[in-house]
């Protein structure tokens, strides 16, 4: 354990190092926020209506903003990182390490999230608060996207340690992390909210799981009616933690497998 | 029963470390039958693969103690047999026993007990001054604070890094970044360290620093060391035992002293001129190599012994000064690579 957070303190260290790119963000995100406030409050006031698809303007601006959130608290170079360490065999100098690859770069994911938080997420949530205040927001709400967002975070590592494996096989990764991205993207709610799917589409998203890692952690952020359905919370928490358990089982597996037929070239 | 198998990461003095039996290891590669656009396009539904043998039946014991020399010209299955006793690799086939593990099965563990070095490769962090690598470590591998803090003042003194220690490991040269990673691959006091091509890239001063420092801890800390080299004056300085690897096969193993009298019947004999001397005279000698100065000679001794042949120089030519010598060990070695 004290190794684990010593890699942790390892990537934070190296992570201070760069902050002007993470800050960059928090610049950025506000332009975005604004055409949003610009979009939305003429679309609702077209449409004269309350909400759209449940959504009221204060939670439909701040929905986009919430997945940038996520992706700032969730997203890790994992699946780069072992991929280019595949195809370069630098990953000899891994196998050299007595912590096994996948705690390794936990720590390192988790070092180089808590750099983002400070220098992404919390400036971040200021600025926007003071451009368009998030009056949804109640403490309850506040824990449950807490909750269930570090579930998030795992379940993104996992299934981007994964798409880092793939590269034994394909030998160049750059087609399997753009799928991932835009699967992420589409069928986890972080392009568009996911009310805006058919419904059958909508029912079949349930069984996958990128909607677990976007489209609910947003939901209790946004405190939005669903979020606050009876057992919502703990039906979200329990198929996460479900999900968490048969990525882990896969991520063992695969790398097993993939660790026997690494040649590490040079 | 020996020592090795009785307790895993203890071994007795001048015991084997290592023990390598019948070892192979084959690798899958991709054919293609020319270069162009449609062969490209072909290997996308149909690929032939040609199996490669990188390691063929290898065996070799090496001692605990030892500086042992793993030489062979490039893609003879140095750096493939290095790798599968440091457990990075499995082998196809065969056995090998380092200090009671089997090293790709219980990597994790077995990887506390020996330090590696490949000087193509960093362990550094990059963006990070070196003695934070080393404090990972000291982590990674449990190393106690009393341990560390000497091995580090030691190591910082020895090898004349205080200054360095604290810059980012991108602004230091080669040579200090490669003085670097030898505190990491030694560190945790591993009873045995793999060193592929240590001294690569370095200047003559760095390769001095870098020799004397394997030799310091293998004489204080009675330390293993296996060293690949394309650096002959590494092997002479260091090693006293060698393994010549050729086409993944061993063509040599045996001292230092056996490779120098690879060749018993054949001497070398060097020759300095008082004045200069015209080809022609020395032609009945056949001469390997020719200036009007000096001349070297190979003396084939079943044919006629040194004394003979000495006297016939001196009685033929204006001799300044002769040296007889054996047959140097770079010719030695590049008889072993070419004669496979």
């Amino acid at each position: 354990m004290k190794s684990f957070f010593e890699v942790i303190k390892l990537e934070i260290k190296e992570d201070v190092q760069y902050t002007f790119g993470f800050m960059i963000s928090v610049a950025v995100q506000p332009i975005i926020m604004l055409i949003n406030i610009a979009l939305f409050t003429s679309l609702y006031s077209y449409n004269g209506a309350e909400t759209i698809k449940g959504y009221d303007l204060g939670q439909m601006i701040w929905y986009f903003t919430a997945t940038h959130f996520i992706w700032v608290i969730v997203f890790n170079f994992t699946d780069h990182r072992i991929s280019e360490r595949i195809l370069s065999g630098e990953l000899a100098m891994d196998m050299l390490r007595p912590m096994d690859l996948f705690t390794y770069e936990l720590g390192l994911s988790i070092g180089l999230r808590i750099t983002a938080l400070f220098t992404e997420l919390l400036p971040g949530l200021l600025v926007y608060s003071l451009i368009y205040f998030p009056s949804f927001m109640s403490l309850p709400s506040v824990l449950k996207f807490i909750c269930t967002v570090l579930m998030a975070f795992v379940l993104m590592y996992m299934i981007n340690f994964l798409a880092g494996l793939f590269a034994f096989i394909l030998k160049s990764n750059a087609a399997v992390t753009g799928i991932k991205t835009m699967l992420m993207m589409l069928l986890g709610g972080s392009y568009i909210p996911l009310e805006f799917y058919p419904q059958l589409a909508v029912q079949i998203l349930a069984f996958l799981p990128f909607e677990y890692i976007f489209y609910w952690p947003i939901q209790f952020f946004l405190n939005t009616a669903a979020s606050n359905a009876p057992g919502a919370f703990i039906r979200v928490l329990a198929i996460q933690a479900a999900w968490i358990v048969v990525l882990y089982g896969l991520c063992r597996l695969c790398w097993r497998q993939a660790s026997r037929h690494f040649c590490a070239v040079g | 029963m020996n020592a090795i198998t009785m307790q895993k990461g203890v071994t007795a003095q001048k015991t084997d470390i290592i023990q390598v039996k019948n070892l192979c290891r084959t690798f899958k590669v991709p054919k293609r039958s020319d270069s162009g656009l449609l062969s490209s396009i072909k290997a996308l539904f149909h690929r032939e693969y040609v199996t490669v043998n990188a390691v063929n039946d290898i065996s070799f014991t090496v001692k605990k103690g030892e500086i042992r020399g793993l030489i062979g010209p490039n893609g003879a299955g140095k750096s493939t047999t290095i790798k599968i006793m440091s457990g990075i690799l499995y082998p196809s086939s065969g056995e090998v026993d380092v200090m009671g593990y089997k090293p790709w099965l219980e990597r994790e563990e077995y990887v506390k007990h020996i330090g590696v070095l490949f000087g193509q490769r960093s362990q550094l962090e990059w963006d990070l001054p070196p003695i934070d690598s080393f404090y990972l470590r000291k982590k990674l591998y449990d190393i106690p604070d009393e341990v560390y803090k000497r091995n580090i003042e030691y190591f910082k003194e020895l090898l004349d890094i205080a200054e360095i220690i604290n810059k980012p490991v991108r602004q230091l040269s080669l040579g200090e970044r490669m003085k670097c990673e030898f505190v990491c691959s030694v560190l945790h006091e591993p009873p045995l360290v793999f060193l592929d091509e240590p001294t690569i890239g370095l200047d003559v001063v760095s390769k001095e620093t870098v020799r004397g420092f394997i030799s310091a801890i293998n004489k204080e800390k009675n330390t293993t060391f296996i060293l690949t080299t394309h650096d002959l004056s590494d092997i002479e300085n260091l090693c006293e035992n060698i393994t010549v690897i050729n086409n993944g096969t061993i063509v040599f193993d045996d001292g230092l002293a056996g490779l120098q009298e690879y060749f018993p019947k054949r001497k070398v004999v060097k020759v300095q001129f008082e004045t200069p001397v015209d080809y022609h005279a020395l032609e009945p000698f056949h001469p390997t190599s020719y200036n009007r100065m000096k001349a070297e000679f190979e003396v084939d001794l079943s044919e006629c012994d040194v004394k003979t042949a000495v006297n016939r120089m001196f009685e033929c030519l204006p001799v300044a000064d002769i040296n007889i010598e054996s047959v140097s060990i770079e010719e030695v070695i590049r008889h072993i690579y070419t004669e496979q």
